[in-house]
């Protein structure tokens, strides 16, 4: 009875991710990121600036290494003159015991707002093998 | 969930196995040794699944954090299953293990338990202030706060508190010299940590006086977040540190694994991180005014020594004081924890000084040799600002260790001569420097005798193969050099010390009448054989008793010739 009432009252604690505006700096990082956990790469380039997208094809995707299992917490917006930086923290309910709280990754994801929607900049993660440009 | 079901069936096959052992176990001592080991292993498995099984749940539950993307059902399941199998399975190991403890002085005494405790205390004190620390940023606002830093800082505060409470209750502590154990290990984490922390803070007070000394010279100025954020760090750990060493390990039984902890961790470490920081400083001192330095201003180029300063001071404190408490405790005899630690710095010491040297060499012959049309680039200054500094380093830090160990062999102290840390030392560099050196040979003969087949060897060989070369003369000189300390410690050792040859086999023209003279004047089991390409003679049987007695080896072919020279063969049956 009383594991049935912990299971529920954990269960019913259990929260969606949060829904971000799809606007904002963090709500593109937000979708972004669920496009890369859901391995759909031509949507995630969709979130890149052009000069990034450009340089980094769905293709660069598939050269990184994604983790199974991530879970993404935001950890801090900054907006200044046309520029966001947005700060996650990654990590993998897969990580070996007892250190999976130990070391969460932190990444920054830089936005630029080139007076349309805020587009992702810079060879965000996972990428790291883009074409370098001409 | 594979690794789940192993973790059920171990801990299920020690449950059983644990049960169904008889009680007294006193005349199978290898089969309580395994039982114990395996009885602790499956102790300290069950209880990191289920720390780490709660920790998810909390983490899945607490309304703390903004979770973006991912985060399915996943951590929850993994969290709910790890939590209802290791959670009754360390209930049970549990209940079992702490009858025995309560029963059995000798299980309480007993190495498993000690080394148990000292990693569950260990392991939790460091995942514990981990995410404490975690927390702490975020409460001086210098992070964000997350659900899985508070989740994991409650859980393993928990589990480190238990095993805390465990270690100070009659019933559970070891009765043994080993108590230390856990609370060496909780010293060591607290040392490291408020090391870090402590040189986080000082490293921002140096940055902020050199601010104020050179101006507006570094890049990116030292920011008050980070001065937080060592803090928070600092605070705990020096909590942690006193309460584990100041209060407890520092008053407890000097045994050896006390020695062995603050001679290999704290002043080692220190030593290592002082030594290696002064040179980080030097080097940038030497880089201006001897090398290439990158930056134009010496505001900027000197901006790395705040930092490098801190370090040092931080590492030296370290040192100093660890080396203080030890030196304090008179009565004990010099052991090899203590030689550990003397030949371990002075084996650094001498490895930085051989890289300095070999450094130095090859940058001499670069400098005369002639160099091929296609030659890459000449060693830089910085490179050479390097070497300089390695061996400014390196030559003094070697001198003094050596010297000091030195002196007592020169004195006769057969412990010294004999002591395992001593062997290993001048092995490890004879075989690991010869070794280089053999291998560097071969580059060097391949090059020429293939340049030479091709009719294209010319003076540019040496400028090519100048690494080689430099590798070939310092670490030939290292190994040559710790050879022949190694054969004067044989020579200095007492006789009784050292065993004879064993194993003879005599050739000879004498035959069985010389067999029978060395065999008395060394004790030795000899077998002889008859030569006959040689005149039956008589040969010097005190002078071949001599050259067997003055062989090291355990078994020697003897070979006497016509005109009386003597060779003695070390060989092996393998």
């Amino acid at each position: 009875m009383l594991v049935t009432l912990v299971i529920g009252a954990v269960v019913g604690a259990v929260r969606d991710p949060a829904t971000l505006d799809p606007q904002s700096p963090e709500g593109v990082v937000q979708s972004y990121l669920e496009a890369v956990f859901d391995h759909d790469y031509t949507n995630a380039v969709g979130y890149l600036t052009a000069e990034t997208a450009e340089r980094c094809r769905p293709s660069a995707f598939r050269d990184a290494w994604v983790p199974d299992d991530l879970i993404a917490d935001l950890d801090e917006v900054r907006v200044r003159d046309g520029q966001a930086d947005v700060r996650v923290q990654l990590r993998s309910t897969a990580d070996p015991l007892p250190f999976e709280s130990m070391d969460p990754s932190v990444e920054t994801f830089t936005l630029v707002d080139d007076d349309g929607p805020w587009r992702i900049t810079d060879e965000p993660w996972p990428l790291h093998s883009c074409e370098r440009p001409e | 969930m594979v690794g789940l079901l192993v973790i059920v069936l171990l801990v299920g096959a020690v449950v059983w196995g644990v049960r169904s052992s008889p009680r007294d176990e006193t005349g199978d001592r290898s089969g309580m040794a395994l039982r114990r080991l395996l009885q602790y292993l499956f102790l300290l498995v069950a209880l990191f699944s289920a720390a780490s099984g709660v920790t998810r749940i909390l983490t899945v539950a607490l309304p703390i954090g903004q979770r973006i993307a991912g985060g399915g059902p996943e951590e929850l399941a993994l969290g709910l299953s790890l939590t209802f199998v290791a959670l009754p399975l360390w209930a049970i190991l549990w209940r079992i293990v702490s009858r025995r403890l309560l029963e059995d002085a000798d299980e309480r005494a007993s190495r498993q338990w000690s080394l148990y405790l000292a990693i569950a205390t260990a392991t939790s004190l460091i995942v514990a202030l981990t995410n404490l620390v975690r927390v702490g940023t975020w409460a001086v606002g210098a992070g964000q706060l997350d659900a899985r830093s508070v989740a994991a800082t409650v859980v393993w505060g928990a589990v480190w508190g238990l095993h805390v409470t465990l270690l100070h209750r009659s019933e559970f502590a070891p009765t043994s010299t080993r108590p230390s154990l856990a609370v060496l290990a909780a010293s060591a984490v607290g040392v490291v940590a408020l090391a870090l922390g402590a040189n986080g803070v000082l490293s921002y007070g140096f940055g902020q006086a050199y601010q104020a000394i050179a101006g507006d010279a570094l890049i990116e100025g030292a920011t008050t977040e980070a001065l937080r954020r060592s803090l928070v760090l600092t605070v705990p750990a020096a909590a942690i540190w006193w309460w584990h060493w100041l209060r407890q390990a520092l008053h407890g039984p000097r045994s050896t694994p006390w020695h062995v902890y603050v001679l290999l961790v704290p002043v080692l470490g220190g030593l290592l991180v002082a030594v290696g920081f002064a040179a980080v400083a030097l080097n940038a001192v030497l880089q201006w005014f001897f090398g290439d330095p990158e930056a134009a201003r010496a505001a900027v180029h000197f901006a790395v020594v705040p930092d490098a300063l801190a370090a040092a001071l931080v590492g030296g404190w370290v040192w100093w004081y660890h080396l203080t408490v030890v030196e304090q405790v008179a009565v004990r005899e010099r052991g090899e924890p203590e030689r550990t630690y003397e030949y371990a710095a002075a084996a650094v010491g001498l490895i930085a000084a051989a890289v300095g040297i070999a450094t130095a060499i090859v940058a001499a012959i670069q400098a005369v040799a002639p160099a091929p049309l296609a030659a890459g680039d000449p060693l830089g200054r910085n490179t050479m600002v390097v070497a300089v500094t390695l061996l400014l380093i390196g030559t003094p830090l070697w001198w003094a260790f050596w010297q000091r160990v030195q002196r007592r062999t020169r004195a006769g102290d057969t412990a010294e001569l004999q002591s395992s840390a001593r062997r290993a030392y001048l092995f490890l560099l004879f075989g690991g420097a010869g070794l280089t050196a053999a291998i560097s040979v071969v580059v060097i003969l391949f090059v020429v005798l293939r340049d030479l087949l091709e009719g294209s060897l010319d003076a540019t060989v040496v400028y090519e193969l100048r690494v080689a070369i430099a590798l070939v003369l310092t670490t030939g000189g290292v190994s040559a050099y710790h050879w022949t300390v190694h054969s004067e410690d044989r020579a200095a050792m007492p006789e009784e010390q050292r065993r004879p040859p064993r194993h003879i086999l005599l050739v000879s023209s004498d035959g069985r009448g010389l067999a029978d003279v060395v065999a008395e004047r060394t004790g030795a089991n000899v077998r002889t054989l008859h030569r006959i390409d040689v005149a039956p003679g008589e040969p010097d049987a005190e002078a071949v008793a001599a050259a067997i007695l003055a062989s090291p080896h355990d078994r020697l072919l003897v070979t006497v010739d016509e005109d009386g020279t003597i060779r003695a063969i070390p060989y092996d049956t393998a």
